[in-house]
């Protein structure tokens, strides 16, 4: 090759490679944009997690580990103390087994009951879904506080109608709000009234998923319905109906708080109230934010063992269709 | 077993009190027998299929079956068994507990259920996968298992929901095969339905054709082939479809444009006085001659798909094709001869046969289903 | 696949009997809303002896304008007002830029993150409020409308729900777009948001009216009358009202539960269809 073209050849050689190089930086600088982008996007919402979310629990932690009345500027560092003192408690140690039925009763009201209901609006009439759900959704909008008050009328001694109609079929109604016992019954159907609708709705979803030929086939084989629902319906929608457990039971646990701050405060004599009125009792009333701290990190603990189980079970429940 | 025939008597459906989706629908469907319902999509062979099943209410008329009415019988009394287009496995289930289902519900005691499913494996090649979920069978095991599950309830009557039309071409052969074994276990009434006209030739006995709900032929294979009643049914038949052709007779000669051939007298008695007219010839039956003959013809497009040569043409301006010899020298100057005992007629206005004369179409030797039994 | 609604035969009693099972389910959970209605249009003697007869035996409207002498209802409106369309608003961004973020910015820690913000939703409220509480204390921010909203910048429960949303958007249709160099923003704006419209809509609805529902915290924060929204306002004046003020505090509650009603009446389908989508967990 002559010399002309041999340089003519070594500048293609290089343009050539000053483009793939181009390419790379951009490709680089691509990258690097789209990491800015992301972090630029998703800054808001993870700063407001860790700062009012993440934060606060660390905190908390800190909290539970010293003797505090929120004011002073002493704080004294107590170690285990404040959760030894919370076990030993009386108000506290009523509110856990008032919490423990708390979740009882959710858990029928909301879960099984739901369950049900879906399965009726869905398999056990043939129209209507739309109109029920509607109905049915709806109290999930209204404010647990409305929702408090109407029914402590309702269920008013002397003169709420549950009495009423109790006293119309001869039988002597209790009084529902002073009465150990009956009033969890009260309280937990309030909380019922508000998140029945909602976890109705997301079994609906998971039942209308399950596929309608395995339903006829199922007919075809003489199946009835209560066989439909246990052997087929159930498996098949098992990872919601899982899923729903675990939300319902992590807000059972805290709920109830709301109608009993309206309605009762807690009694009569702690018979109502639950962990989550009596950690608001220690922090704003006694201003014990340590064994307020001590308490919620209990519930921490309780929730998290839980959504911890989940995690481990969930794989194991889930049927692709 | 004449005893279960399934009877259709002035049957309609409506959904919404006002468009009848199934009009008048008059069937009888003998017991023992393979019957296709075959037809494009939305013609109701599936609705008809699930009105048998009890999956879909009848809103008139009667249904019978094996003598009794069924119209307000729960589908679990009926004694039906199915299989559906997407086999309705029971996901969480194993394969032998899918096959179980039906007899748990009906508290068959265990050692005749796991008979009877082993038996029912067997006949399907599927002993080996007894305990596998669906989600680890691929499509065609699937379709398997869905029929060993219908077959282990021995139910007078066994319908089919386009079993096949999932499943890889390779493998619907096979499976066409198969679906006639099963037939022959025990010969319930089969009540197929499909949109693909090779199952129902080679799995049917009898085809019955439906289009927008209406009933265009009931016959066998053969009839449905060689003596299609109407338009619709000639060219839906067939790959490719019937070449169908308007033409006017004048003078007793059968003219396109401005050819014309003399129509033999068995053929004119048949045609009548019609001036117009419709005739079919499938692509298979084509002929051409060189240099004369009854119309001349325009090549447009050729294929060779190596075991035949698919040609294009034109007559007269008439699209047509025809399948010929792979090794057919396509020359310039050719006539398309026609076969007088090879062609079908069809009334301009109302697409119906005219029908054939003495000694035309007469059936064939060949009995697809007679092949298939040779074959065990 | 997806419908599994089954065509029946009509089997009358089955049918009819189910039907008035579900019927008398809607009757109970209806029972208390009516019963507040009704009561607020009652004399306080007629509440007392209604027993279960709902219809009022003389329509009155003296609860109402009782109610409105005592309580400055327009503040108290006005407040939840605020609070409600700050939080709403205030969520709506954060919650949208996220879910648009995690679901067409490709980043390997998408999936990481997404989780993160889902643990969230778990912790409870009562583990949070106080070093919340001292946190706004410090910034003094106690006893202000601003402090009920603060905390409240992010919700994992509309990240999810939008996120969801938006993965229904082809991905193809962003790609097409970022070939031709079009900025995330404007793909954010004029592609995705217009696509997923329905869901945004029904998530902002379904936030408002929970922060308008809202009570727990607002309870920790506001302390002046002034301040109070129509939620909290509940509590207290049916504290202060006592046995004689049944039919103003049922007013009250009415009045309160008017917004979210008629938002609900307007954009229930949207809203319930948001939540049945399918996916219930990622």
């Amino acid at each position: 090759m002559s010399e002309k073209e041999q340089i003519r050849q070594q500048k293609m050689e290089d343009r050539a490679a000053a483009r793939e190089e181009k390419k790379i930086v951009r490709r680089a600088n691509k990258k690097r944009r789209d990491a800015m982008v992301f972090t630029l996007l998703l800054a808001p919402a993870t700063v407001a997690f860790l700062v009012f979310i993440v934060w606060p629990v660390i905190y908390n932690i800190y909290l539970s580990f010293l003797e505090w009345n929120m004011v002073s500027p002493d704080k004294e560092y107590v170690g285990f103390s404040n959760y030894t003192r919370i076990f030993s408690d009386a108000p506290f140690l009523q509110s856990m087994k008032n919490t423990f039925w708390y979740v009882v009763i959710l858990m029928v009201t909301c879960f099984v009951f739901p369950y049900f209901v879906s399965f009726a609006m869905v398999h056990l009439v043939d129209r209507g879904q739309q109109v029920y759900r509607s109905i049915l959704f709806f109290p999930s909008l209204i404010s647990l506080a409305v929702c408090a008050v109407v029914m402590s009328f309702v269920f008013n001694f002397m003169t709420g109608p549950v009495n009423s109609l109790l006293k119309m079929m001869g039988i002597r109604g209790p009084n529902w709000l002073n009465t150990k016992g009956y009033v969890i019954l009260v309280m937990g159907l309030v909380v019922t009234w508000k998140v029945f609708g909602y976890n109705l709705i997301v079994f609906l979803a998971a039942i209308l998923e399950v596929p309608a030929e395995l339903i006829e086939a199922a007919k075809l084989e003489k199946a009835s319905k209560h066989k439909i629902f246990w052997r087929i319906i159930m498996p098949l929608t098992s990872s919601t109906a899982f899923y729903v457990f675990v939300v319902t039971f992590a807000h059972a646990l805290s709920y109830a708080f709301t109608p009993i701050s309206v309605i009762t405060g807690g009694g009569p004599n702690y018979q109502s109230t639950n962990m989550v009125f009596q950690i608001y009792d220690y922090a704003f009333v006694n201003f014990q934010s340590g064994r307020a701290a001590a308490a919620a990190i209990f519930m921490l603990i309780l929730v998290m063992m839980v959504v911890v189980l989940y995690q481990a079970l969930e794989k194991k429940v889930h049927y692709e269709v | 077993m004449a005893e279960n025939d399934i009877v259709f008597e002035h049957v309609y459906k409506s959904y919404d009190g006002k468009v009848n989706v199934i009009d008048d629908l008059n069937l009888t469907i003998p017991s023992g027998q393979r019957m296709i319902l075959l037809g494009p999509s939305g013609c109701g062979k599936s609705t008809i299929l699930r009105m048998i099943a009890g999956l879909e209410s009848i809103t008139g008329g009667d249904l019978y079956m094996g003598g009794q009415r069924m119209n307000d019988v729960e589908p679990g009394d009926r004694n039906v068994a199915m299989v559906f287009q997407n086999y309705a496995l029971y996901p969480h289930m194993t394969v032998k507990r899918n096959i179980q289902f039906g007899m748990e519900i009906a508290k068959v005691p265990k050692e005749e259920r796991d008979k009877q499913t082993d038996w029912a494996l067997e006949i399907l090649n599927l002993t080996d996968y007894k305990d596998r979920l669906p989600r680890q069978l691929s499509g065609g095991q699937r379709q398997r298992v869905a029929l060993c599950r219908a077959l282990v309830k021995k139910a007078p009557y066994f319908l089919l929901d386009e079993p096949l039309s999932n499943l890889d071409a390779q493998l619907r052969t096979a499976a066409r095969a198969e679906l006639v074994k099963i037939h022959e276990v025990y010969r319930p009434t089969f009540i197929y339905v499909t949109h693909d006209q090779i199952e129902a030739m080679t799995v049917g006995e009898r085809i019955v054709i439906l289009d927008k709900s209406i009933i265009q032929q009931l016959g066998s294979p053969d009839e449905i082939y060689n003596r299609p009643a109407n338009v619709f049914v000639a060219q839906f038949i067939g790959s490719p479809s019937m070449n169908i052709c308007e033409a006017t007779v004048e003078d007793g000669r059968l003219c396109i444009g401005g050819e014309s051939t003399p129509i033999p007298e068995k053929w004119r008695v048949l045609i009548g006085d019609r001036k117009k007219v419709k005739f079919g010839i499938r692509p298979e039956h084509v002929e051409f001659t060189r240099g004369e003959g009854d119309f001349p013809i325009q090549v447009t497009y050729m294929e060779n798909h190596g075991n035949q040569l698919v040609l294009a043409f034109n007559i007269e301006g008439n699209p047509m094709m025809g399948t010929l010899d792979p090794f057919y020298k396509v020359e310039a100057d050719l006539y398309l001869d026609i076969k007088w005992d090879k062609i079908h007629f069809f009334d301009a206005d109302t697409d119906k046969n005219v029908g054939y004369p003495e000694g035309v179409a007469s059936f064939t030797h060949f009995d697809p289903s007679s092949f298939v039994t040779l074959q065990k | 696949m997806k419908s599994s609604r089954i065509r029946k035969a009509r089997h009358s009693a089955g049918q009819i009997f189910w039907h008035l099972v579900l019927i008398l389910v809607v009757c109970i959970f209806l029972y208390p809303f009516i019963y507040m209605l009704c009561s607020s249009f009652k004399k306080l003697k007629d509440i007392f002896t209604a027993g279960i007869r709902l219809l009022p035996k003389e329509f009155v409207t003296s609860n109402y304008s009782t109610v409105l002498s005592r309580l400055n209802v327009p503040l108290l409106l006005g407040n939840s007002m605020f609070v409600a369309t700050l939080t709403m608003l205030v969520k709506m961004v954060t919650s949208v830029l996220a879910a648009y973020a995690l679901v067409f910015v490709p980043n390997r820690f998408s999936g990481k993150i997404f989780y993160f913000f889902v643990i969230t939703m778990f912790v409870p409220f009562s583990v949070i409020m106080l070093p919340n509480y001292l946190t706004l204390s410090k910034l003094g921010l106690l006893n202000t409308l601003i402090g009920v909203v603060l905390p409240q910048l992010a919700d994992a429960t509309a990240i999810f729900r939008i996120r969801q949303a938006m993965r229904g958007v082809p991905k193809s249709l962003i790609e097409a777009a970022r070939i031709d160099k079009v900025p995330h923003m404007t793909c954010l704006l004029k592609i995705v948001m217009p696509l997923t419209k329905p869901s945004i809509v029904s998530m902002a609805i379904f936030l408002f009216v929970n922060s308008w529902n809202e009570y727990f915290w607002p309870l920790l924060i506001l302390r002046s009358n002034e301040l109070q929204t129509i939620t909290l306002a509940m509590k207290y004046y049916t504290g202060s009202e006592g046995a004689n003020g049944w039919g103003n505090v049922m007013a009250l509650a009415t009045m309160s539960i008017a917004l979210p009603l008629f938002l609900y009446l307007i954009a229930q389908r949207s809203i319930i269809s948001t939540f049945m989508s399918s996916g219930i967990k990622e």
